[in-house]
């Protein structure tokens, strides 16, 4: 009797452990625990490269902007708009966020793209924080 | 340390939060008799997605509404008998955590969860259902599964997007332990019948963002408290079913040609049960109908726009359908697409080695109404990319037809544990005898 029932509690804990596995649990806890959120975004979206989080972070919080910016990314990825985007904040339309463009920086106060003319806030890599000029 | 023990908090007061209305104890007893912890759970839970689908049309406080949520079970607890079954309970809890914790290591949103996202933003900064117009994404797309992330992210300690998905692992964890909830199998067996289920219908891809194991749960409860009510012939189980109809409806456009298949099956299963069609379920068929053409009204009304397939989806004209050329050069394609996509939905393998090894002349007649919904669910999909003078169908049939089989797949664990378990039971008297 004592048997079967070691027997069946030894297979229940087999058999969590097993769906523990399954889901990597292990090295997601250990994962989560030791990393903090942003490290885990870098990670899974990149600094610059490829969805920019880290670079749009640093833009965010060193011009403590309260709006929306449009962000263009030159790979076939999704949008890296929503990363800080506020649906109680319009949008400025003068300022925009280049990912993994290969601008001419030669004169960082003319910069030109799609046909409009910008001036260089803030870059790193190919991924730039732009202001658009006046006409 | 502290992200995890939010979600433990988070694992918890979802299990907290679907204690009410309905609880074991005498007061509720006409209508919990035959419900088991997680049936009632459920049946909470379809109250609770229908409160909350109707205040999304308003603008409120999302973290007072979630103080009232945590106090309402409290009033379960004043009345005497309290029962819940913890063993299920902790396996719900222990699953949901689980599987929350490989969100929260592997946190990225994928390709449409990054447009979904732009709703829950909306929601999340307490705007209403109205001020989708103003935000990006697409306008004809419904909200309920955004909502409900928004709603949780709202109210979790730590201000992380990932953390409102947790309703989505909860939701799709429930359906799985609640399909194999219902027969009295040791907890050995049932654990090892969940493992076997997830490893079959999980797709880590598919929690990054889309709403996908929302309808996949949904439609799982819909057909649970169908085949509840058909065994026990009480119109109380129809009041889930017709409450799950509605919030599916308001999670993915395509659940209203999944609530119409279900709707078949209905029929189709009286019919081969032998069974007389009741005035209730005649109720269920209208009710049904007038939740779809809701919502469309809803959506013509609020933003004069109607779902008619993805952007630029228009359908080619008769002459064109029905020209051999265009048959062979399409069929072929369509069919090759799903035959690809119905190895990758892993449940569709266990349904048809279940329905080859498993299936007797005996079970044949309960097995048969699904496979009618099969049947309409593959052909409405091969029509949807049979039909379209897009020109960009086969990358749209090459992204999409995988996740509209899901959707539906979680329907099949329900007779494949049928079946598993009537062969497990039935070995059991005959190695006792």
């Amino acid at each position: 009797m004592i048997k079967n029932i070691k027997k069946k509690n030894f297979l229940f804990f087999l058999l969590v452990l097993l769906f523990l596995i399954i889901n990597n649990f292990f090295y997601n806890l250990y994962y989560v625990f030791k990393s903090d959120f942003t490290d885990r975004m870098i990670f899974h979206y990149g600094y610059c490269y490829k969805n920019g989080f880290g670079f749009i972070e640093d833009i965010y919080k060193k011009y403590n902007i309260e709006y929306n910016i449009k962000t263009y990314n030159n790979l076939t990825t999704p949008d890296s708009d929503w990363f800080f985007y506020n649906s109680n904040f319009a949008e400025n339309k003068n300022k925009i966020i280049l990912l993994n463009y290969n601008l001419d920086l030669s004169d960082p106060n003319f910069i030109e793209f799609r046909s409009q003319k910008y001036k260089l806030i803030h870059n790193f890599e190919n991924c730039y924080y732009l202001e658009k000029l006046n006409d | 340390m502290t992200e995890i023990l939010n979600l433990l908090f988070l694992t918890f007061i979802l299990l907290w939060i679907c204690q009410f209305p309905l609880c074991k104890n005498d007061f509720y007893k006409p209508i919990t008799q035959n419900l088991n912890t997680l049936e009632l759970m459920s049946f909470n839970l379809s109250i609770i997605l229908t409160v909350l689908l109707i205040l999304s049309f308003w603008t409120f406080n999302l973290n007072h509404l979630f103080w009232i949520l945590i106090f309402l079970p409290l009033l379960n607890l004043i009345k005497k008998k309290y029962q819940i079954n913890l063993a299920q309970l902790l396996l719900l809890a222990f699953s949901t955590f689980v599987t929350i914790i490989y969100i929260a290591a592997n946190l990225k949103l994928e390709w449409d969860g990054q447009l979904w996202i732009f709703k829950t933003i909306n929601f999340y900064n307490e705007n209403n259902f109205n001020n989708l117009s103003n935000i990006p994404g697409f306008i004809t797309y419904p909200h309920l599964g955004t909502f409900i992330w928004a709603f949780i992210w709202k109210n979790s300690f730590i201000d992380h997007e990932y953390t409102g998905r947790i309703f989505y692992v909860f939701s799709y964890c429930l359906s799985l332990i609640l399909v194999i909830s219902e027969k009295k199998l040791e907890l050995t067996h049932k654990l090892l019948l969940l493992i076997i289920f997830f490893i079959f219908s999980i797709d880590y891809y598919l929690l990054g963002g889309y709403q996908e194991y929302l309808v996949f749960s949904f439609l799982i409860f819909i057909f649970y408290f169908y085949h509840k009510y058909f065994i026990y012939s009480k119109s109380t189980y129809l009041i889930p079913v017709i409450l799950f109809i509605n919030a599916a409806l308001w999670i993915k456009n395509e659940a209203s040609i999944f609530v119409i298949f279900f709707l078949v099956y209905i029929a189709s299963h009286h019919v081969l049960k032998k069974r007389k069609i009741k005035i209730e379920i005649v109720y269920l068929f209208i009710v049904s109908f007038i939740l779809i053409f809701l919502k469309y009204i809803i959506f013509y009304k609020y933003f004069n726009a109607i779902n008619t397939g993805w952007d630029g989806y228009n359908i080619n004209p008769l002459k064109t359908l029905f020209s051999f050329t265009y048959f062979f050069e399409r069929a072929y394609f369509i069919f090759f697409s799903i035959f690809v996509s119905l190895i990758k939905c892993k449940i569709y393998l266990l349904f048809f080695l279940s329905v080859i090894f498993l299936s007797t002349k005996n079970n044949f007649k309960s097995l048969l109404p699904y496979l009618i919904f099969f049947i309409l669910n593959i052909t409405f999909i091969s029509l949807i990319y049979y039909c379209t003078n897009n020109a960009d169908w086969k990358t749209y049939m090459a992204t999409t037809v995988d996740r509209l089989l899901i959707q539906t797949s979680g329907i099949y664990l329900i007779i494949i544990y049928e079946l598993i378990t009537f062969n497990i039971l039935k070995n059991d008297k005959t190695t006792n005898q």
